[in-house]
């Protein structure tokens, strides 16, 4: 029987916030969503997302070691690996932001134009934030960057380490800085610094953010045996706050990831597994946004599960004519994966396992798990350039295996790609708060990630009229100023079924 | 600003190049091609002979006049090119071909764009013509038509874009020669490559070989025959569309495709030379983004054999059965594939005409540029929602009758319906309002046949746009 080490998620996701110690935890539980930190494991959701100063409080990204045993026959079997009784877990983590010294984000054919550099004037070295992280181990620690990430001399925080009261390692994030080096340059809006190019909503001379990316690696030591290194190591993405962590987009960074893997869409679907999880995207969307197909998405899943009656027959043609319309209509530069594709197909031809549970029994944290739920919050389409990661998370190529970020150099878009920190990010909107502001502006019938950067929102728990999200944000620099004061979106006290906008700053009302 | 009321192909004489350039050439010998300092992208011997084979075309009247209505032409060709292939690329779906032809028609929409600015450039009024709406049988490299995805018509897209046999590379030229030998009367190069060659040479600002395009002086047109000044060179700061300065426009949406902002001599044959290397033919035949080498590539890993359901070829509308039975074949007579057709064409209408008011706004005045960047809202809200998903469920539906197992389906028009886009701002707001109307009504149409729920929703949400547009439009059905 062969043993390894693999951390989990493959890919982590952290979120910015300007709380400078307050943090709740990515979500590990598909469906479950954000969660407090226990150290006896008590799985709770987030109760606030804002902290007791009303600073919006950061998401870690935690990780895992699992040991993992496969038998002769290829059946592994996992069992987390925790810090003591004579284990001691020695993690690293690289994290970088290179976005200011990347080409342009063109468009997603051109996700970067190395002929056309952000920042042609200055030395790509002056403009990589690459801060020095010292090993962390053992149980509640925190470790700070030995050596600061700088921009243009200036040094800019990137995050911190810390570990759990099992040696779990924790990635924090930046505190949601951005500026411009020199100050009060334009952002986003098209005008022209003099001598530079224009800023765009992904473009812009001259700023930074504190965004990042990197590997994250890990040792095993048990006493007595040699050091045993993580066989599979990981990435943590530190990506924009998410402020509707009760909403997934319609295809996730999940079914990004499972698409890119190779894996073939199954020959039956099954409803509760498969088309559930669209079927509930979609129609979550409406509180998010006012488009009206996310209010007629059916949500009678019973009925929508059941073969073979007329009414069920009509009501799933029906639904599947409606999702037809999201691609090149609701949702910019969104497609279905190849496999979402072949699922609805199956499904609206009656080629389905009907198995919808009403209330499935809670999950169980398990490396599987841990992988969906760490991607199933962030975006799959839109990639213009996107949220997390952009377009390159297509590529088969991007992957050493699923849902790990290879460590080998390829091409695409006929840009040569090599694997280091910061390179997930790299071609990411600088700011963030540019690209995010710009995204109000879909078209009266479009929008572009709701999921993760409502629209519209209903402000407070019995609300019935919808608001604009970004009401007294009017540009881009105030998002830069206040991306903190914004509120979230989740299910209301007054009925769980509705989500509503809560722990907006007064300052800025609707 | 006034654009001739004559039809541009119409005015072209196709003259025999002068000899005189060939002499020179002679003269300088092998260093011909070295004075430029450049390699160039197709030899002399191979434009020269295009050129001879087609002829210079040509218009009487003054150089300026000469490349307006030459420009007028590649207008109407771009469109003609970029409907064409958008409609084989929807034909194609599921089939990846559908995706990369579907890129290469978006970068024509980029240099119909350009041509715009270009006109504007030269002092005359933009114009959304077709080339069916002034057809040249003589010279198009095949007329006009809608037609489905298939090998036949690929290798159609391919002369169309193919550059000089002889600039090819050996793998290149090995699949194009059979092509080419089996099509004893096809055209060897799409002529308006030669059009943006004498386009070129107007341009120019004298005689002498001009980069980036030096050859084109070789070529033996007209001497001392070049526009002198550009009596619409101010347009470049007002009318003309600036993809670096209105985002609105989402030139980054147009998947590579040249669409530049001309300012001047310069930038004008930096983007005649750009679209020239693009596609339509003379220029770039090495260069991998070029449409030829992009279709190239399409027809070498195309499985012909494993084709969608055929689409119809030239689509119309007609309630009588038509007499010849090859044009019944393609008549849509389902009446509720019909009523979407309607819907589909006058959302047509709508983004011409909603692109040519935007460019009748001058964008740096504060009380016009809202309104200029509202048109291309529009415009843009009908190409990428409206005209795809009507093109959707029309395919969805049969051409005839119920649809079963094998048969046909129906397929959208594009018909322009003798559309007439008029070019002063008044006229065009007055145009779209009735445009907003014959579509409200056409919707409404539509609604009453009982189309599924995808098509209900998108028809909807028209309707409540366009009330949104125009608020004295009827109310929208319930």
């Amino acid at each position: 029987m062969a043993k390894e080490y693999r951390i989990y998620p493959g890919i982590g996701i952290a979120r910015l916030g300007n709380s400078p110690d307050s943090f709740f935890l990515s979500p590990e539980i598909p469906n479950v969503g954000p969660l407090e930190q226990h150290d006896d494991d008590v799985v709770e959701p987030v109760k606030l997302f804002k902290d007791g100063s009303h600073k919006l409080r950061r998401q870690a990204a935690r990780f895992r070691i699992f040991e993992v045993n496969r038998d002769a026959a290829g059946n592994e079997t996992f069992s987390e690996i925790v810090e003591g009784n004579g284990v001691h877990i020695e993690w690293r983590v690289e994290l970088a932001n290179e976005k200011a010294a990347a080409g342009w984000f063109t468009d997603v054919h051109v996700p970067e134009d190395l002929q056309k550099l952000r920042n042609p004037d200055v030395d790509p070295a002056e403009l990589t934030m690459r801060p020095t992280f010292p090993p962390i181990s053992g149980a509640n620690q925190t470790v700070t960057a030995s050596t600061e990430g700088k921009f243009k001399g200036t040094s800019v925080y990137l995050g911190e380490l810390r570990t759990d009261g099992k040696g779990r390692l924790m990635v924090l994030g930046g505190r949601g800085k951005s500026a411009s080096i020199p100050a009060g340059q334009p952002l986003g809006d098209g005008s022209v610094a003099p001598g530079h190019p224009p800023n765009t909503f992904a473009n812009n001379w001259a700023w930074y953010d504190d965004i990042s990316d990197g590997p994250v690696t890990a040792v095993v030591r048990v006493a007595g045996q040699p050091d045993q290194p993580a066989s599979k190591s990981a990435w943590v993405i530190v990506a924009p706050p998410d402020y509707a962590p009760y909403t997934n987009g319609i295809t996730t960074l999940y079914d990004i990831a499972v698409q890119a893997s190779g894996a073939q869409p199954p020959a039956t679907p099954s409803f509760q597994n498969d088309v559930l999880p669209i079927l509930k995207a979609a129609s979550g969307l409406q509180w998010v946004s006012s488009l009206p197909i996310w209010t007629s998405i059916s949500t009678d899943y019973a009925t929508l599960s059941t073969k073979g009656t007329a009414a069920a027959d009509q009501l799933r043609a029906d639904t599947a004519s409606l999702l037809s319309t999201i691609e090149g209509g609701a949702l910019h530069d969104f497609e279905f994966t190849a496999n979402q594709t072949a699922i609805l197909d199956a499904w609206q031809n009656g080629n389905f396992v009907s198995d919808f549970r009403a209330n499935p029994p809670a999950e169980p944290v398990t490396p599987g798990g841990l992988d969906r739920a760490s991607l199933t919050q962030a975006v799959g389409g839109g990639f213009f350039p996107g949220i997390e990661a952009g377009i390159r998370l297509t590529a088969p190529a991007m992957y050493s295996s699923p849902f790990r970020i290879t460590n080998q150099t390829f091409t695409f878009a006929g840009v040569k790609q090599v694997p280091r920190p910061g390179f997930l990010t790299r071609t990411m909107a600088c700011p963030w708060q540019s690209d995010f502001f710009e995204c109000e502006m879909q078209t009266v019938s479009s929008a572009w990630w709701p999921a993760q950067r409502p629209i519209n929102v209903f402000p407070g728990q019995t609300a019935a009229n919808a608001k604009p999200w970004t009401d007294a944000i009017p540009n881009h620099q105030a998002l830069v100023d206040k991306f903190w004061m914004l509120g979230l979106v989740r299910p209301s006290t007054a009925n769980a079924a509705r989500l509503v906008e809560t722990e907006r700053d007064s300052s800025i009302p609707h | 600003m006034s654009n001739s009321d004559s039809k541009p192909w119409q005015q072209i004489v196709w003259r025999t190049p002068r000899r005189s350039a060939t002499a020179r050439l002679k003269t300088l010998g092998g260093n011909f091609l070295a004075m430029f300092g450049a390699a160039p992208k197709a030899d002399r011997t191979s434009l020269q002979a295009i050129v001879e084979s087609f002829g210079d075309p040509s218009i009487p009247g003054s150089p300026l006049n000469e490349a307006q209505q030459l420009l007028l032409a590649a207008g109407e060709i771009e469109h003609a090119l970029l409907v064409e292939y958008l409609y084989t690329a929807w034909s194609a779906a599921p089939n990846p071909a559908g995706g990369q032809i579907l890129q290469i028609a978006v970068q024509e929409m980029c240099h119909l764009i350009t041509v715009q600015n270009l006109l504007l450039f030269v002092g005359i009024n933009p114009s959304m013509s077709r080339q069916d709406q002034d057809p040249a049988p003589k010279l198009d490299p095949f007329p006009f038509a809608l037609r489905p995805f298939s090998r036949e018509v690929l290798v159609d897209f391919l002369l169309a874009e193919m550059p000089p046999l002889k600039d090819m590379t050996p793998d290149q030229r090995a699949v194009m020669q059979p092509i080419v030998d089996s099509r004893p009367t096809q055209s060897a190069v799409h002529p308006v490559g030669v059009l943006y060659a004498k386009l070129y040479w107007l341009f120019q600002a004298d005689d002498s070989a001009t980069q980036p395009w030096p050859e084109i002086a070789a070529l033996g047109f007209d001497p001392d025959r070049h526009v002198a000044d550009f009596p619409g060179e101010a347009s470049s700061t007002t009318f003309q569309v600036d993809p670096e300065a209105e985002p609105y426009w989402k030139s980054g949406d147009g998947r590579g495709g040249i669409f530049k902002k001309i300012s001047s001599r310069a930038a004008a044959l930096q983007a005649l030379f750009a679209i020239a290397s693009q596609g339509e033919g003379l220029a770039g035949a090495n260069d991998q983004q070029s449409h030829f080498a992009k279709f190239l590539d399409i027809f070498s890993n195309t499985d012909f054999s494993q084709l969608p359901a055929k689409w119809p070829t030239d689509p119309f509308l007609s309630d009588q059965v038509d007499a010849d039975p090859t044009r019944e074949a393609n008549r849509i007579g389902n009446p509720t594939a019909a009523a979407l057709c309607r819907v589909f064409d006058l959302r047509y209408q709508i983004l011409l005409t909603s692109i040519r008011a935007a460019l009748s706004r001058n964008r740096t005045s504060p009380a016009e540029v809202a309104v200029r960047m509202k048109y291309v809202g529009w415009a843009f809200e009908e190409m990428v929602s409206s005209i795809k998903h009507l093109a959707k469920f029309i395919a969805k539906l049969p051409r005839k009758a119920a649809l079963g197992a094998g048969q046909p389906v129906a397929a959208p028009t594009f018909a322009l319906d003798n559309l007439s886009i008029p070019d002063t701002a008044a006229e065009l707001d007055r145009k779209l309002a009735d445009l907003h109307r014959l579509a409200a009504a056409a919707i409404d149409d539509a609604l009453g046949k009982g189309v599924e729920a995808g098509a209900r929703l998108v028809l909807s949400g028209m309707r409540t746009n366009d009330k949104l547009r125009f608020p004295e439009l009827p109310d929208v059905i319930a």
